[in-house]
């Protein structure tokens, strides 16, 4: 009699199994909103001209109505088209520090976990040191030292987000390096790459890819808290953290303008963060 | 003869994603005094729930009960108040699998057994267990009983044990600790969930004595969960064997074993590898899928003596010989 | 004994673990503490044949699985495998020596990387030890599925969803995907159902018969023991004590362990009871791999020791029948 194979490769139940989670379809389904308008933000924004660099003083200070949704900020600049943009500038920063802290720091933390002795040693050690580095501190030093810019503030920031990918690397290499299957992986006669990219990593990509959705929104709160600061980012460029800097002065009559890029704020750490409980349980259905 | 638990058509369902497993359907236990129970069966044919349905820990979402009576001491516990449900559970033990993850790592076997001892004087009370924690003689006398019952499990130096970690006890020694544990507050009724899986073959033999002798010298009654029918027969008065959520057949040990009369029974028996050298063969088959159970009986499409009417209507239970037992159409005239 | 093309031969086996000695202050010498796995074990297996290591937690029977099948390597000692020595031996070397022999461990669920089709997992071994084009490849797994009572289906699961017995057949699959003349089979039948048991049991035979393989086979369940070895060999704290015919050992148990340990099998009928040794009891538990001295290792525990035991070394292996050797002084 044939036996019965059930659930097969796929997504399937792993999707299933997202979507009982409600929050976490609320989650995403904001953060997609907010992608789908930071990619369509030329075409959709209302005022694109007020992105950068118009200013039309005869409209300043304009409170929400229905020709400027989101009120106008002191220069006459609509601030939902200026929101809009911004979000372009935080989830860019959040992909780029993403991108570049998991390329240094997962193999990293792979080959500390795996090979042992000096090696991890060292690169734990360095780690160690960097984790005692307060990102806002050391992105404060390097707009001293260069101009304070977008792209400055990228690079301190990844500069020591690498640390966070390091350490979950390493911890979960170490408890996989001692499963029995990779015991029978060496027995049969696998090389280290081997194990280490088709033995090892698909067994941590699951805790990585949960941490890259949660830190994308830790990210994203840094950059603006630093451009907040006057240490990122510069005016005119519309990010977050710059607009509410700039309108702490007029606060509270004039509140949109500090308001809703706040708002944006919150709602895009909130979906990530939500997206990242979401994930677990995608991830935690196909071990089942 | 009275019993001690009468289990009366118990029914129980899991909600999942996937739909509704009926995992238990239709199932009849009781216990008389002082006699142990073996439920046997198969991994996967409900043994472990219907006991953590016994004692009141399975979890009720996603478990449900859909149907059936549960009698501890002629009181059923399902139409009484949680409070006096709870005095009730305090004449339950329970013996679970794993001697390794069983025990908090992070206590002494002292202070997890103290704990239990105080907590049992207390009778539950929340405020009375935290004022007792503190009384020095209180302490000391629970430290005494507990030696005691480490005594009774026939652990050398219980003084020193109960000084140590878990970790640092051998196995069969905290299945022993598990045992004594169990112990504490005199219960009525035991359930061990096959204790004996993890340990070596004769360290189980030494422990099952054991069990032998604690239950003939407390008078305690006992249902014994195990899928080894040799453990069984040293062990229990009676045998209940179930298969995907329903008894198929039951009876007295001895009886059962030399004469099983289902066919599941007798694929079991056959399929044990036995000393005298003779040929096993295995079930042909596999256990069903509890979303969609065959229809009738839930054995029939692994039966070589299958019928029409198998694959219709579930068969009852009937008695065969004086106190043998069996759900199976080939016994059953009224088909 | 017949000298019957012997195959598989172990000399003076041994796999210390040094571990630091804690227990002493930091002032005293430090000296390692030597957990002795494998102490001096011999052992000689003829082609065909199904020999069988039994023993408890902490004899060594497992390290011995593991040492001829070279997942680790043993300390000091000779393992001749058709007369070469591989104990020591790297590198391409080794990847012969895994053609030949392959091994199958304890827990068929986590010898499985959870994140690997089974189609993946099989072709590793594919990979490894010959450059096969892409149609070849599925062939041969189709192959290897079909002997094991695998359904092609099988190969878009991940080991997660599988049940014990399929896991364990996918274990078998893969190691015969090299076309070993040799398996070490650790303990394939414990984790599994009684049913499920005896399906994988006489896969195995089935196996043998067709492929000619040679099987040591690793278990603590004697009742398996009787019905598919021909030989036993019973080890206790790293040191076999009796080694024999299996219809020998059964019928005659000699050493004191290995009465205890037939008398201790929960066997279901009469008929069986009455064919095993008196009921014996042994007090207290196998003492540590740390606390071994030269002498016999059963001591603390025989019922029948006699004075002579405490004070001589450990015995040697001796022939007491044709074939049938006993590491006791009172025989």
């Amino acid at each position: 009699m044939k036996e019965k194979i059930t659930r097969k490769k796929g997504f399937k139940r792993g999707f299933l199994r997202f979507s009982q989670n409600k929050l976490s379809v609320i989650g995403s389904s904001i953060l997609l909103l907010i992608t789908l308008l930071a990619i369509l933000a030329p075409w959709v924004a209302p005022y694109p001209e007020d992105a950068f660099f118009n200013v039309n003083f005869k409209q300043r200070f304009q409170p929400p109505s229905l020709k400027h949704f989101m009120g106008t900020d002191e220069a006459g600049r609509d601030v939902f088209t200026r929101c809009i943009y911004g979000a372009r500038i935080s989830l860019m920063l959040a992909v780029v520090v993403l991108i570049i802290s998991v390329s240094i720091g997962v193999p990293l933390g792979i080959c500390a976990a795996y090979f042992g002795g000096t090696t991890e040693q060292i690169i734990m050690r360095i780690t160690d040191i960097f984790l005692s580095i307060p990102v806002l501190v050391l992105a404060m030093a390097i707009s001293v030292a260069l101009k304070p810019s977008l792209q400055n503030m990228m690079l301190a920031i990844s500069f020591v987000w690498w640390r966070g990918f390091c350490r979950i690397a390493y911890g979960q290499t170490l408890s996989v390096k001692q499963e029995i299957y990779i015991l029978a992986s060496k027995t049969l006669g696998c090389n280290n790459s081997h194990i280490v990219l088709h033995e090892i990593l698909p067994n941590i990509t699951s805790s990585i890819i949960v941490k890259m959705s949660l830190d994308a929104g830790y990210a994203i709160l840094m950059g603006t808290s630093i451009s907040f600061l006057g240490a990122g980012a510069n005016p005119p460029t519309p990010e977050w953290g710059i607009m509410i800097a700039s309108s702490r002065h007029y606060l509270p009559d004039i509140w949109w303008n500090s308001f809703f890029p706040g708002l944006f704020i919150f709602l895009t750490v909130l979906s990530f963060n939500l997206l990242g409980d979401g994930l677990r349980d995608f991830f935690s259905v196909e071990s089942e | 003869m009275n019993n001690i638990v009468s289990i009366q058509n118990l029914a129980v369902d899991f909600y999942s994603i996937d739909g509704i497993s009926k995992v238990i359907d239709g199932i009849s236990i009781y216990i008389n005094q002082g006699e142990v129970v073996g439920l046997v069966g198969e991994t996967g044919c409900g043994k472990s729930v219907t006991a953590k349905t016994l004692l009141g820990i399975l979890p009720m979402p996603p478990g449900r009960i859909r149907q059936g009576d549960i009698f501890f001491l002629d009181q059923n516990l399902f139409n009484i108040r949680k409070a006096e449900r709870d005095v009730l559970k305090q004449e339950f033990a329970y013996i679970p699998q794993d001697p390794m993850t069983s025990l908090n790592p992070v206590f002494t076997i002292g202070t997890t057994m103290l704990d239990l001892i105080i907590w049992k004087k207390s009778q539950n009370k929340i405020f009375k267990y935290l004022l007792n924690r503190r009384k020095r003689f209180l302490i000391k006398e629970a430290m005494n009983y507990a030696s005691d019952l480490l005594e009774k499990v026939h652990l050398s130096k219980p003084i020193s044990i109960l000084r140590k970690y878990p970790i640092e006890l051998s196995g069969g020694m905290r299945q022993r600790v598990l045992l004594a544990t169990a112990m504490i507050g005199k219960p009525k009724l035991f359930v061990a969930d096959e204790p004996t899986t993890a340990l070596d073959v004769t360290i189980q033999k030494g422990y099952i004595y054991l069990i032998k002798e604690n239950v003939m010298r407390e008078e305690l009654s006992g249902l014994y969960i195990t899928h080894n029918l040799g453990v069984a027969r040293i062990l229990c008065n009676r045998i209940y064997v179930m298969y995907a959520g329903r008894i198929v057949e039951s009876g007295r040990t001895s009886e059962l074993l030399d004469y099983p009369i289902h066919p599941y029974t007798k694929g079991l028996v056959n399929a044990i590898p036995k000393i005298t050298g003779e040929e096993f063969q295995p079930i042909n088959g596999h256990i069903p899928d509890y979303l969609n159970p065959p229809k009738g009986c839930r054995f029939h499409p692994r039966c070589h003596h299958r019928m029409e009417v198998c694959s219709h209507i579930a068969p009852n239970i009937i008695e065969v010989k004086p106190r043998h037992f069996v759900s199976c159409w080939l016994y059953n005239s009224e088909r | 004994m017949k000298n019957e093309n012997i195959i598989l031969e172990t000399e003076n086996l041994c796999k210390f673990y040094f571990i630091p000695n804690k227990k002493k202050s930091i002032f005293h010498n430090q000296e390692p503490i030597i957990l002795k796995a494998l102490n001096s074990v011999n052992i000689k297996i003829s082609e065909g044949e199904i020999y069988a290591v039994v023993g408890e937690t902490g004899s060594g029977k497992t390290t011995l699985g593991n040492m001829v099948s070279r997942v680790f390597e043993p300390t000091s000692g000779k393992i001749s495998l058709y007369g070469k020595d591989i104990a020591f031996k790297q590198g391409k070397n080794l990847i012969e020596v895994r053609k030949i022999i392959q091994m199958v461990f304890q827990d068929s669920g986590a010898a499985l990387n959870p994140r690997q089709t089974v189609e993946y997992i099989m072709s590793v071994p594919l990979n490894i030890c010959s450059s096969l084009g892409k149609k070849e490849k599925m062939f041969k797994i189709k192959k290897v599925l079909e002997s094991v009572d695998l359904p092609i289906e099988i190969l878009q699961c991940y080991p997660g969803v599988l049940s014990g017995g399929q896991k364990q057949r996918v274990n078998l699959a893969r190691a015969l995907i090299f076309n070993p003349k040799f398996m070490v089979l650790d303990e394939p039948t414990s984790a599994l159902d009684v049913s499920v048991q005896a399906k994988i049991l006489l896969l195995l035979m089935k196996l043998k018969k067709e492929m000619r393989l040679t099987y040591i086979f690793i278990t603590h369940d004697m009742s398996v023991v009787k019905n598919v070895s021909n030989r036993v060999a019973i080890m206790y704290l790293g040191r076999i004590v009796e080694v024999g015919q299996t219809s020998d050992i059964f019928e005659n148990p000699i050493h004191p362990y290995s009465k205890a340990l037939l008398s201790a099998i929960p066997v279901m009928t009469k008929k069986e009871k009455s064919m095993l040794p008196k009921e014996i009891i042994l007090n207290g538990e196998m003492t540590s791999l740390e606390d071994v001295s030269n002498t016999c290792p059963f001591i603390s525990r025989c019922q029948e020791k006699k004075d002579i035991c405490k004070k001589v070394e450990c015995p040697k292996l001796k022939e007491v029948n044709n074939g049938h050797f006993v590491r006791c002084i009172l025989y």
